[in-house]
C-alpha cells in the first residue's frame, strides 16, 4: 500500500490521461466543497464592509459609495469554496472558478423570483400573469430551437410553479414567500435523504440555460460575428457556442449569455463590479431588455462570485 | 416523484417509441439506473456489422450530473480503453448538458467510432497504432468487430488469433519465437513497442531482444 502510494506520486502529470484528471479533479472538487449555502438570508451592507475591513481600502471606499446610491443591504448568493491543501490543487483551479461563475444564473433566477414576491399586492397578479407567458412563449422558442419536450419539461414545469405560486396558493395552500423562497434555493439532498426542492435550483438555472440557447440560435444573424472562442478568439456559430459556452454545467455566463438571457426573459439588469480597481464609483454593467417601469435586477459582481444587491425603499 | 426517475421513465420510453433510430435501451435488472444501450457500428468503419453494448449507470444527480457509460463490448478504438471499455468523450465530463440524452450520448458514442480523435487518446497504445499505420490499425478493428461484436465473416469464436488481436504481423512474431520466447510474451512486447508500420524498420532486433529479457 505504502508502495503504490509512492508510486503514485511519482507518476507526473502528464502521464494522466485526461480522463484520470478528470476523475481526479472530480474527486478533488467533491472533497473541497463543503455545504455551502448558495442563496442566504439578507443581510445589511455593513455585513459586507466587515469583509473588508482589515483589507484594501479601495474595497471598502467602493462599497461606501455604494451605499450613497442607496442600496442598504445584500444577500450572499454563494459562500466560498473552502480549498484543502493539496499538492496538484492548480489542477482543479479552473474547474472550481467554472463552477463558481456559474452560480450567475442561480442568483438572477433568485432575484427575479424575489422581485416578484415582493412587488405590491396589486401589481402581484398582473405582474405574475406576465411572467408566465413569457415563460411560455420562451418554452415555444426553446423547442423551436431543436431541444425535445422530454428534457425541457421538468424544468419548465418547475421554474412555471414557482411563479405561479407567487400569486396562487399551492395544493398545501402556502403561497411563495421569501423564507419558502430561500429554503428552497437552501435545500439539499443527501445519499440517505431525498429532498423534493433541491431539484428546483438546478432545474431553473437550466431552464436559463435553454432560454439562452433558444435566444441565440433563433435569431443567429443577430449574434453573427459577436460569438467567440473567449481563450483563442475564434469565431463560433450559435450552436458550436452554445454546445461550449452556454450547454456544459460548468461554464461560466459571459457578457453574450447574459445578453442573449436578458433579451429572452426581457429582464432589465445591473452587474455592478466591486473589483478593487477604482476608489471612487463601481462600475455598472446595464442590461436593458425589459419594460421601461421594471427595476433592473442588481447582482454584485465579487472576485469569484455573485450576490443580490438591494435598496431598501425597493423592499 | 423523484426529478431523476421521471427524467430516465421519459427518456427510455422516448427511446422505445422512436422506431427510426437504430439506438435501443434496455433495463439490466429492475433498477432503472443501471441499463444497457446497444447500437450497431456504424457502416464504413471498421466497426461495421458489429453490434456495440454500453453499460449504462445514472448517477444520484442526473441530469446535472453526466451519465456513466463504457463499452462492454471490446472494441478497439483510440478513445475507447482496449481493457476496461473506459471511454475518453468531452460530453461524458465537462462538457455534459442535462439537453442531452442516453440516446443523444449513444448516438455521440457511434459517431466517435466514426472519428478518432488520437491526439486525446484513452487507450495510447492503440491510439499510436492508428498515427503509425491506419491500414494495419483498421485491420485490428475490424478484426476486433469480427470477433467480439459478432461482425460479418464471423468465424468461430475459438479461432480466436491473439497476434490479430494484438494487430501485429504473424511473420514477426514467429521470428522471435524462434530465438526461443514464448510466443504471449513476443506478443506482448512488440505490442508494447508499436511494432507497425514504419516503425519495423526503426526499430531494432536488438531493443526487442533487450524488452524480451527484461
Amino acid at each position: 500500500m505504502a508502495e503504490e502510494q509512492t508510486t503514485t506520486t511519482e507518476r507526473e502529470l502528464k502521464d494522466y490521461s485526461v480522463s484520470e484528471m478528470y476523475d481526479m479533479n472530480q474527486r478533488l472538487l467533491n472533497e473541497s466543497v463543503p455545504d455551502v449555502v448558495p442563496v442566504s438570508e439578507l443581510a445589511p451592507i455593513s455585513a459586507l464592509r466587515e469583509e473588508y475591513e482589515n483589507g484594501s481600502q479601495l474595497f471598502l471606499s467602493q462599497i461606501d459609495w455604494l451605499v450613497k446610491q442607496g442600496y442598504t443591504h445584500f444577500r450572499r448568493a454563494k459562500g466560498k469554496y473552502l480549498r484543502k491543501c493539496n499538492p496538484r490543487m492548480h489542477l482543479t483551479t479552473h474547474l472550481l472558478q467554472a463552477m463558481e461563475i456559474a452560480f450567475i444564473d442561480v442568483t438572477v433566477a433568485f432575484a427575479y423570483l424575489d422581485q416578484l414576491i415582493q412587488s405590491p399586492l396589486v401589481e402581484r397578479e398582473p405582474k405574475v400573469g406576465m411572467s408566465l407567458s413569457l415563460l411560455s412563449s420562451t418554452r415555444e422558442d426553446i423547442l423551436n430551437a431543436g431541444a425535445q419536450a422530454i428534457v425541457v419539461d421538468d424544468a419548465y414545469e418547475e421554474f412555471e410553479a414557482l411563479i405561479r405560486n407567487v400569486a396562487i396558493p399551492d395544493a398545501q395552500g402556502r403561497l411563495l414567500t421569501e423564507r419558502r423562497l430561500l429554503d428552497i434555493f437552501q435545500a439539499k439532498s443527501s445519499e440517505t435523504t431525498y429532498v423534493e426542492d433541491a431539484s428546483t435550483p438546478p432545474n431553473i438555472v437550466f431552464f436559463l440555460r435553454l432560454a439562452t440557447r433558444a435566444q441565440l440560435k433563433i435569431n443567429s444573424e443577430t449574434y453573427d460575428g459577436f460569438l467567440y472562442d473567449p481563450e483563442t478568439g475564434e469565431p463560433l456559430d450559435a450552436e458550436s457556442f452554445c454546445n461550449r459556452f452556454v450547454d456544459p454545467v460548468g461554464v461560466e455566463a459571459d457578457h453574450m449569455q447574459m445578453t442573449a438571457l436578458c433579451r429572452e426573459l426581457k429582464l432589465n439588469l445591473d452587474v455592478a463590479y466591486l473589483d478593487g480597481r477604482k476608489a471612487d464609483n463601481v462600475d455598472f454593467v446595464q442590461f436593458r431588455e425589459g419594460p421601461e417601469n421594471q427595476a433592473p435586477l442588481t447582482v454584485l459582481y465579487r472576485p469569484g462570485h455573485y450576490d443580490i444587491l438591494v435598496k431598501a425603499e425597493s423592499k | 416523484m423523484d426529478a431523476r426517475l421521471r427524467r430516465v421513465n421519459k427518456e427510455i420510453t422516448d427511446c422505445k417509441n422512436d422506431k427510426t433510430s437504430n439506438v435501443k435501451i434496455d433495463l439490466v435488472d429492475e433498477s432503472p439506473f443501471h441499463l444497457k444501450g446497444t447500437f450497431p457500428g456504424p457502416e464504413g468503419t471498421p466497426y461495421e456489422g458489429g453490434t456495440f453494448e454500453v453499460d449504462i449507470v445514472i448517477p444520484e444527480s442526473y441530469p446535472f450530473q453526466p451519465v456513466k457509460m463504457k463499452f462492454i463490448t471490446k472494441v478497439y478504438h483510440p478513445n475507447v480503453s482496449s481493457a476496461s471499455g473506459a471511454i475518453c468523450l468531452d460530453i461524458l465530463k465537462d462538457a455534459w448538458s442535462p439537453v442531452l440524452t442516453l440516446k443523444s450520448t449513444l448516438i455521440s458514442l457511434q459517431s466517435l467510432l466514426c472519428s478518432p480523435e488520437p491526439n486525446d487518446p484513452q487507450d495510447a497504445e492503440v491510439a499510436k497504432h492508428y498515427m503509425t499505420s491506419r491500414s494495419s490499425f483498421e485491420e485490428t478493428a475490424r478484426y476486433w468487430t469480427r470477433i467480439y461484436a459478432g461482425g460479418p465473416a464471423d468465424e468461430s469464436k475459438s479461432g480466436q488469433d491473439p497476434v490479430a488481436i494484438a494487430g501485429l504481423e504473424k511473420a514477426h512474431v514467429d521470428r522471435f519465437e524462434a530465438l526461443g520466447f514464448p510466443r504471449d510474451k513476443v506478443i506482448d512486447v512488440l505490442r508494447r513497442l508499436n511494432y507497425r508500420g514504419k516503425n519495423v524498420t526503426q526499430i531494432t532486433d536488438d531493443t526487442i531482444v533487450e524488452k524480451l529479457l527484461s
